[in-house]
């Protein structure tokens, strides 16, 4: 197969563009994907500080390669959530480590254990809940707690075109109204003090960002979390490249054509869009007294 | 020909393209980059009986 551009040697196939491309013409090929998506949908400008909530994986290392690259002032933030399974959060903790080194860029790390004397596996255990939803509220938590002290203007993540689609694909089998209103791929501040957030990797794949971190020597961490093991998102992943195996382009439609649309569900949820009290104990917005990352690590004032 | 994935090592002595190979793991071309011999490459390509040959999973979870 030969680069469309060139006529070199292919190393990919895109047919969903019908398109193949040498390692080169790839490479600026992914420039381009990612400058369109923060065009398109006004996600910041070169003036604004980037807070890239990185994990170690290849996304969120491509995300934030790429944004160095094209000249975006960006940091780094890692969170180690204390998954001892494997060495995951360890490991993903040295790789980003290695990648800010390497690329001389600044990583603000946060270590859960080391704050609340507990890992996230450990806490959720104590609390008898499952271990993805405590980490959804302290990821969240840390990402605006760290992008306010540090005075960023947006937190970027690396959100892939395969992990919108199939949210998108399960939110919408289960009719989850609140979430089909809010799935674009930028989302403003909810209200003053928040921050917006952008998935600049919306028009890439997982396979177009592993095939991005090989060419360019960026090693990421391939396990997936030992705690994803039958995750629903998985089996619409899995869904969607079957389908995408037979109608290549369909992924890119079917979620391209609901951000399109999104509007259809604006309004339909049926809670507020911005959470109405202040929590007693860390002043962040809360739909509680007290919001659910300080009930979840049982905080009191005197703790903040 | 050596094949590397996820941890464990299959030998096939038979040629076969890529797509082959792959259907081979139950895998669609979006879940899996193909390394033949330290080089990526795409689904058309035969691999031959002395590659080595690595198949990296693209899909991320968690």
């Amino acid at each position: 197969m030969k680069c469309r551009i060139c006529r070199a040697k292919a190393i990919i196939s895109l047919p969903q563009h019908n398109l193949a491309l040498c390692a080169e013409h790839f490479d600026a090929w992914m420039l381009k994907r990612v400058t369109k998506a923060i065009e398109e949908f006004g996600m910041f400008s070169k003036e604004d500080k980037i807070l890239v909530a990185v994990s170690g994986g290849k996304d969120s290392l491509a995300l934030w390669d790429i944004l160095l690259r094209l000249g975006y002032d960006s940091s780094g933030l890692y969170i180690n959530l204390g998954i001892k399974e494997g060495d995951y959060s360890d490991e993903s903790e040295r790789l980003t480590t290695a990648f800010a080194n390497r690329a001389n860029a600044k990583l603000y790390v946060v270590n859960i254990e080391q704050l609340h004397g507990m890992s996230i596996p450990d806490k959720a255990y104590a609390k008898k809940r499952k271990t993805c939803s405590l980490c959804g509220v302290t990821k969240r938590y840390y990402m605006n707690k760290i992008a306010r002290d540090m005075g960023f203007d947006v937190i970027a993540t690396g959100h892939n075109l395969d992990d919108q689609a199939a949210a998108l694909l399960g939110n919408m089998l289960f009719w989850k109204m609140d979430y089909l209103a809010k799935g674009a791929p930028y989302s403003p501040p909810m209200k003053a003090g928040e921050f917006a957030k952008a998935k600049p990797m919306v028009y890439c794949t997982e396979k177009e960002d592993t095939v991005y971190c090989l060419l360019r020597g960026i090693a990421y961490i391939e396990r997936e979390c030992p705690y994803s093991k039958g995750a629903t998102s998985l089996r619409w992943k899995r869904a969607l490249f079957e389908m995408e195996e037979s109608s290549p382009g369909a992924k890119q439609a079917f979620y391209f054509g609901y951000v399109k649309n999104i509007d259809l569900f604006a309004g339909k949820d049926e809670k507020e869009d911005v959470p109405p009290l202040t929590c007693r104990v860390c002043g962040t917005p809360s739909w509680n007294e007290v919001c659910s990352f300080c009930s979840t690590w049982d905080l009191h004032v005197d703790e903040i | 020909m050596k094949v590397r994935y996820r941890g464990e090592v299959f030998e096939f002595n038979e040629p076969m393209s890529v797509n082959k190979l792959l259907k081979k793991f139950s895998l669609t071309r979006g879940e899996a980059v193909v390394v033949r011999n330290g080089t990526i490459t795409t689904e058309d390509e035969l691999l031959l009986p002395d590659d080595d040959v690595r198949i990296i999973n693209t899909v991320s979870g968690g």
